[in-house]
């Protein structure tokens, strides 16, 4: 299998080519083009019923595609439906946790569940699940503009829910509001991730959230 | 005529420069500048096929009226795509046409004929490529894309999501079916629709998809 990582920063996306028997796991809708001979298995995360669930009361998909190739050299295009940066990272055993929607695509030996975020999660306008990523092999994300790497070392950091791509679960994590509980619900901004202890946080440059209140003006 | 691309990857225009007497047709309310030398006449909708032509070509998600520019002098229009993106042009030599999807065409040499083609019932679902342009003749035929663009060639089969196909040969074959899977598994996933190409032949991609990039939007939104 080969994957190339194109067009970034501005509009990031990967181009692979399959081998038989190769498989990977793809972001639900986020196949762009593809060879004939890859099959696709549409693969519901934490269980059928809380899929249909999530889908009906929230309308988060939290789904995934298993392309899987049948011949030699395969072409796969995958890409995010927001512009920006994809990276990649090689997990050796690791654990990483992301919002949702920075979620790409990921090879086989990767395993993807769903943790819940807590009610305030709701009211982030991010989803109220985060995935829960771990084991061996590639794993791609995307960001809302470009990616920032911060790491901590007993220090702490807040972040905007709307800037958050992921984070290493040695951290410790909590969503709050900015001010109190009700202003937080009511006005649906100012909430934010506080994170502490030792480990990585990637952040996005831009959030989608910022956009949305913007164009709420012109609407 | 001469025909540039100018701007870097993610904010690309195309600038025509015109000698006297020479022609260029766009999409009507893409023009950003032109020359005090240039003119520009909006083509009737009979002009460019009836009524019912400007409608398809409006489903299709192309302006109703397209702009015609004439050169008195020397003199240049630019052109610019509503959202970032590559713009890029083909030099049609006549023996192939090109298929222009989902609102990807911008412009056109004066010898060339566009002609919206309806997708029937399937194209409606699909929700975004109701209304292809089949674009034949000879001269410079104008694209723009969501993101960058690569061109795929095609020797056999090939699928490509409706929301990421700019443009192809019109000697490709092709159907418009549901992305696999059952359509209980289409709706849980939110998938669209794929076209499927069979033959030889060249397909545009590109990187993004507007409809996808709106249905994350969209429904953040108040409604109107």
């Amino acid at each position: 299998m080969q994957a190339d990582i194109a067009g970034n920063p501005d509009f990031g996306h990967l181009k692979m080519r399959l081998d038989r028997g190769d498989s990977v796991y793809v972001e639900s809708g986020a196949m762009s083009a593809m060879d004939d001979r890859i099959d696709v298995q549409i693969k519901l995360l934490g269980g059928f019923l809380p899929a249909v669930g999530r889908k009906l009361l929230l309308n988060e998909s939290l789904l995934v595609g298993r392309y899987s190739s049948g011949a030699p050299d395969q072409r796969l295009s995958v890409s995010p439906a927001i512009p920006g940066q994809v990276l990649h990272k090689s997990m050796q055993g690791d654990t990483v946790m992301m919002q949702a929607g920075s979620f790409l695509a990921c090879t086989d030996g990767i395993k993807l569940g769903t943790v819940f975020g807590g009610i305030k999660a709701l009211f982030s306008g991010e989803g109220m699940f985060f995935l829960k990523v771990t084991g061996n092999g590639d794993l791609w994300y995307n960001a809302y503009g470009s990616i920032v790497e911060k790491e901590l070392n007993g220090s702490e950091l807040t972040v905007d829910t709307g800037h958050i791509v992921g984070w290493e679960p040695s951290l410790n994590w909590e969503i709050r509001g900015m001010g109190n509980l009700m202003s937080t619900i009511f006005s649906g901004e100012g909430l934010v991730m506080r994170f502490s202890g030792t480990g990585k946080v990637w952040l996005q440059t831009r959030s989608v959230g910022g956009l949305v209140n913007w164009l709420r003006g012109y609407c | 005529m001469k025909t540039e691309i100018i701007g870097r990857e993610a904010f690309q225009s195309i600038k025509v420069t015109l000698s006297p007497g020479e022609q260029f047709v766009s999409e009507a309310g893409k023009m950003v500048r032109m020359s005090t030398s240039l003119t520009n006449e909006v083509e009737s909708v009979k002009k460019s096929g009836g009524f019912l032509g400007g409608l398809k070509r409006m489903l299709g998600g192309e302006a109703f009226f397209f702009s015609r520019y004439t050169a008195q002098s020397e003199g240049e229009v630019v052109l610019a795509p509503t959202l970032p993106g590559n713009v890029g042009f083909r030099e049609l030599d006549g023996t192939r046409g090109w298929y222009c999807a989902g609102g990807s065409y911008l412009g056109s040499g004066p010898e060339i004929k566009t002609e919206p083609k309806w997708q029937g019932m399937k194209g409606l679902f699909s929700g975004e490529s109701m209304v292809f342009i089949h674009a034949t003749g000879i001269g410079p035929l104008v694209m723009d894309a969501f993101g960058t663009v690569t061109e795929e060639m095609v020797d056999g089969s090939f699928t490509v999501d409706t929301g990421h196909v700019v443009a192809f040969e019109d000697c490709l074959d092709y159907t418009i079916s549901k992305a696999g899977g059952s359509w209980f598994n289409s709706w849980l996933a939110g998938e669209g629709f794929v076209i499927r190409f069979s033959g030889q032949g060249k397909v545009l991609v590109q990187s993004h998809n507007m409809k996808e990039f709106g249905a994350v939007i969209g429904p953040k939104l108040p409604p109107r």
